[in-house]
């Protein structure tokens, strides 16, 4: 049995907006029973008109938010009934549930666990209240160890955990007791985002008034390299820029989907799908697609048995090409140089020999499995930027 | 009714002023059942463009004059109020925008009074947005502007004051008629050259080309005669007929003339055949633009161009670039110096590129204005300031009314053709108000900044500047182009010089530390499209030696302040 099937689950409700989060969530979680059954009707509907596969297919489940750990057992279960309708679970699906440590629940952790949840990811984001405070979250350093107890009494074992950096006056050991408050939790994830300053945000309007002074980027990467060594030293595999895991095997496969350029179905207000259809002369079209940021549109249309607004683009080879390097240089598995010729119809290497060859020259890239990859290094990813651009630019 | 009905270019109506004069035929019936027809020009306000107010009041018997109730009387209400009063027309004070919350009528009037020393009493209060008063104007044209009069001598006499092209009738020329009657079919003459044309057709400006039978003195209207090329016409001109000659020409009225000069080059060096059919195009409704050849080193052929000021640049250049796609590079804008050689020569210079060596030189003078700025009185110390870091020196002042004042500054040109206004209007809060006037030369010291991009000396950006500024220009310009040109795969020194002397330096490092933190399902999208976008602004570059610049890059070096 091959699982193929990838599904991400959006789910908009939070307590409280965090200061520096641009997901789309709000607050009004009276609406949660709607969500849920327009959600299960989007679910209905979309596999009915997409998915004509056997059962027991799908590879990865992931509930992220939002807040998924809002949602109570009864609703999580309609919602994995409906995904096993449509797709079919198995035992070996990857179940991810995004969880705020200040929203916990053991009761309803063991019942989670018992209907198949199996990978907890916890948003702890820092070790520092003061952080915590600038930040906006609604949980305590308390709250963070208990959740991570807590999941694993209800006998979740795969348990992430995120955290934030590059806070404004953040320093190189600042960071490492972060890290080290992290490893002792034994977590078998780690993810560790730089702060980043998004438009749409509180903390990008404090910007805008002069009230928060963000750190300069190159000071931001310095930290990225420091927390990244540190990992390394203490033998964490570093498979993406801002992801680790303690073993292979525990890396996310959810996230390998959106950065392999897979197939992903997404439900839910604001979520993203990524679909390769065949045209009626049997050609592939590669489509992305996504429901409009509407939470009160999306249920109204699933009311009436509508789809709900959402937008889309069929990509052209060049975008594709655009993603697959974007997307293939973030991650330790790098760009394949087989899947480049094939994208690029043979011409993948003359058109980036040079530019391989130069980064390769200084360190920031090198060559692996004999050859066949290209990844970048800890130096190259600092750089990921405008490594980026310059294959961009020669697409 | 469509708003900014006359003003109706895309740049116009995107910025909100007027650039292009344009002219309106207003048939108006009074209370009595007086039937009139009222000519009315909208002329620009901005003065870069007051050569087009001077030639509209050369055909006018009258003036109205606009004050904002809540911004008061500009120095540019005054400036063509005096020229309006050369001309001896009837002038009418109007205070508009009386709707809006701030507006302060009794206190224009008294501007009116005291600044503009006519009676406020006789100042109309309108509403151009609700329309409250505009009906009294029409009444107050029809009583208190005189029409015109008119001497019947048998001749035929009218003025040119404009000309546009259309690309499907040719030369179309804005006149006035002063004496005689003129039909479709006429033979008319232009008593510069005597070149005579046949009228093929006539008529009335009514926000359309309104064609008529025939036209008579006092009217004004246009004519097509088949006349191809706008520079076959002289606005100013006096129209007769060979055959009713009238034996005096009108005074004609000053040639605008360019003050700002910058050289313009295609991004891509195919488009230099496409630049130079839009600058002919252009050209033919733009008699102040004035164009010629003009080769870089670095950009290849291109056209050094002059213009009215630097609003001018900005929309020969907008059109240029959206109405003929034309992506452009635009060099530094120079006014003209009088560069003296120690051979004793003489010569006027405002291309960097034809500058001497120093070593050669005896002396420079710059063109200076006469500027007048009436403010508040509080701001005074402000503008004082704002003068002299521009160089300026301050001639006299007077009170215009118990708080309110007249500054008189000489400054150079080259500074005001900056950020000045800008500058000014922002340490006044907006109430200060500019105009000026060109006022000959005075010695100035001089230098030419060279930028070197990995060494080599990029010509388009080279400018003239005055030594005191030259370091500071240079160590901002450089920090521009730093973070305007893309990363190589190698380092970047970029240098600003004087002669062989650096005084800036930045470098480029070849890949710049920066990661993008998350990339998930929901941001591929969204990413991918920033690089596209990025992507596409480099597309926009020149390759000069073996550096990529963008267009960006020449033009930041343009803003720098
Ligand atoms: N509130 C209000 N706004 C007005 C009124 N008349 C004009 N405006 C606004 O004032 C601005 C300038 O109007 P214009 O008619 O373009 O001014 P102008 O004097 O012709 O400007 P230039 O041609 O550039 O000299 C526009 O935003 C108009 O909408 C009015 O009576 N009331
Ligand atoms: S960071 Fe998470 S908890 Fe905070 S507002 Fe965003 S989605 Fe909600
Ligand atoms: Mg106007």
């Amino acid at each position: 049995m091959i699982e193929s099937e990838y599904l991400y689950i959006h789910v908009p409700f939070c307590i409280k907006k965090c200061r520096y989060c641009d997901f789309y969530s709000q607050t009004n979680l009276s609406l949660i029973p709607d969500y849920v059954t327009a959600l299960v009707r989007e679910i209905g509907r979309r596999s009915q008109s997409t998915v004509s596969h056997p059962k027991g297919n799908a590879a990865t489940v992931y509930f992220g938010g939002g807040t998924p750990s809002l949602l109570g057992p009864r609703q999580l279960e309609t919602i994995l009934q409906a995904l096993d309708n449509a797709f079919g679970l198995c035992p070996q699906t990857e179940i991810t549930l995004e969880a705020n440590p200040g929203t916990l629940d053991e009761i309803h952790l063991k019942s989670f666990q018992g209907m198949g949840i199996n990978r907890v990811s916890l948003g702890f984001q820092s070790f520092d209240p003061a952080q915590l405070s600038l930040l906006g979250r609604i949980h305590s350093i308390d709250d963070a160890v208990h959740a991570v107890e807590k999941v694993r009494t209800a006998g979740i074992e795969n348990i992430s955990l995120d955290l934030i950096y590059g806070l404004p006056g953040q320093t190189g050991d600042h960071l490492i007791r972060e890290l080290d408050a992290a490893l002792v939790l034994m977590p078998a994830h780690l993810s560790c985002y730089m702060l980043t300053l998004e438009p749409g945000t509180i903390l990008h309007a404090m910007h805008g008034r002069g009230k928060f002074l963000p750190m300069a980027k190159s000071d931001q990467v310095d930290l990225f390299r420091a927390a990244a060594k540190y990992l390394k030293t203490c033998g964490w595999d570093h498979y993406e820029v801002s992801n680790f895991a303690t073993q292979t095997c525990l890396r996310s496969r959810h996230n390998r989907a959106y950065w392999q350029m897979v197939p992903y179905h997404g439900f839910g207000p604001a979520a993203h799908s990524y679909a390769v259809k065949s045209d009626t002369d049997g050609s592939a079209v590669y489509e992305r697609f996504w429901n409009a940021p509407d939470l009160n549109g999306y249920i109204n249309a699933l009311k009436t048995g509508d789809l709900p607004p959402s937008g889309s683009e069929i990509l052209t080879r060049e975008q594709r090409q655009m993603e697959y390097v974007m997307v293939g240089l973030r991650t330790s598995m790098g760009l394949n140089i087989k899947t480049g010729q094939n994208l690029w119809q043979n011409r993948f290497l003359t058109v980036f020999q040079t530019l391989m060859e130069d980064l390769e020259n200084k360190e920031l890239a090198r060559r692996r499995d004999a050859g066949q990859r290209f990844v970048l290094t800890l130096e190259g990813w600092m750089r990921l930027d405008s490594i980026i651009a310059s294959f961009v630019e020669k697409i | 009714m469509k708003e900014q009905i006359l003003d109706s270019m895309d740049i116009e109506r995107e910025r909100g002023i007027t650039i292009k004069s344009q002219t309106v035929s207003l048939p108006y019936t009074d209370p009595d059942g007086r039937h009139f027809l009222l000519n009315l020009i909208d002329t620009p306000g901005h003065v870069d463009f007051s050569y087009e107010v001077s030639r509209a009041l050369a055909s006018c018997e009258g003036a109205l004059i606009l004050a904002d109730a809540s911004q008061g009387v500009e120095a540019q209400t005054l400036a063509n109020l005096y020229l309006a009063m050369e001309h001896e027309l009837e002038i009418l004070p109007i205070i508009n925008k009386i709707d809006l919350p701030s507006a302060e009528i009794e206190w224009v009037k008294s501007q009116i009074d005291e600044d503009l020393g006519l009676d406020s009493d006789q100042a109309l209060l309108v509403s151009a947005k609700t329309g409250t008063g505009v009906d009294k104007i029409f009444q107050a044209i029809v009583d208190r502007i005189p029409g015109p009069t008119v001497e019947d001598t048998g001749a035929f006499k009218a003025l040119v004051f404009d000309s546009h092209y259309d690309p499907f009738r040719g030369v179309i020329i804005h006149f006035r008629i002063f004496e005689g009657s003129i039909k479709k079919g006429d033979r008319i003459q232009f008593m510069s050259n005597d070149a005579t044309y046949k009228v093929e057709e006539l008529g009335l400006f009514q926000i359309k080309r309104n064609p008529m039978p025939s036209l008579e003195a006092g009217q004004v209207g246009y004519f097509i005669a088949g006349i191809k090329l706008i520079s076959d016409v002289k606005i100013g001109d006096t129209v007769t007929m060979p055959d009713k000659r009238c034996d005096k020409a009108l005074g004609g009225f000053r040639e605008p003339t360019p003050v700002v000069f910058s050289s313009v080059y295609p991004v891509a060096s195919d488009d230099y055949v496409e630049l130079t059919e839009a600058l002919e195009k252009l050209k033919l409704n733009d008699a102040a633009l004035i164009y010629e050849k003009d080769s870089s080193a670095a950009l290849g052929f291109g056209y050094r161009c002059g213009f009215l000021g630097l609003l001018h640049l900005e929309v020969v250049q907008e059109r240029l670039e959206r109405e003929y796609d034309i992506s452009l590079i635009l060099t530094s804008p120079s006014v003209q110096y009088e560069v003296t050689y120690v051979s004793g020569e003489v010569k006027i210079i405002d291309n960097p590129t034809e500058y001497p060596d120093p070593t050669e030189i005896k002396c420079v003078r710059e063109p200076i204005i006469k500027a007048s700025i009436i403010v508040p009185d509080k701001y005074m110390g402000n503008v004082m300031q704002v003068c002299h870091e521009f160089r300026g020196v301050s001639t006299n002042y007077q009170y215009l009314t118990s708080n309110r004042m007249e500054m008189k500054f000489i400054l150079p040109l080259a500074e005001v053709v900056y950020e000045f206004y800008d500058r000014l209007k922002s340490v006044t809060q907006g109430y200060g108000s500019f105009d000026y006037e060109i006022a000959g030369y005075q010695e100035t010291n001089l230098v030419k900044l060279d930028f070197l991009i990995n060494a080599e000396r990029v010509d388009a950006l080279s400018m003239l500047i005055h030594r005191d500024k030259a370091e500071i220009k240079a160590r901002a310009a450089c920090k521009k182009l730093r973070e305007e040109i893309p990363r190589q795969q190698f380092k970047i020194p970029i240098q600003g010089a004087i002669g062989g002397k650096i005084i800036a330096r930045e470098t480029i490092s070849a890949y710049r530390k920066d990661v993008t933190a998350k990339c998930y399902g929901g941001d591929i999208s969204r990413k991918r499209k920033l690089l596209e976008k990025q992507r596409k602004g480099k597309k926009r570059m020149k390759m000069v030696g073996s550096v990529e610049i963008p267009q960006s890059a020449f033009l930041s070096v343009l803003k720098t302040d």
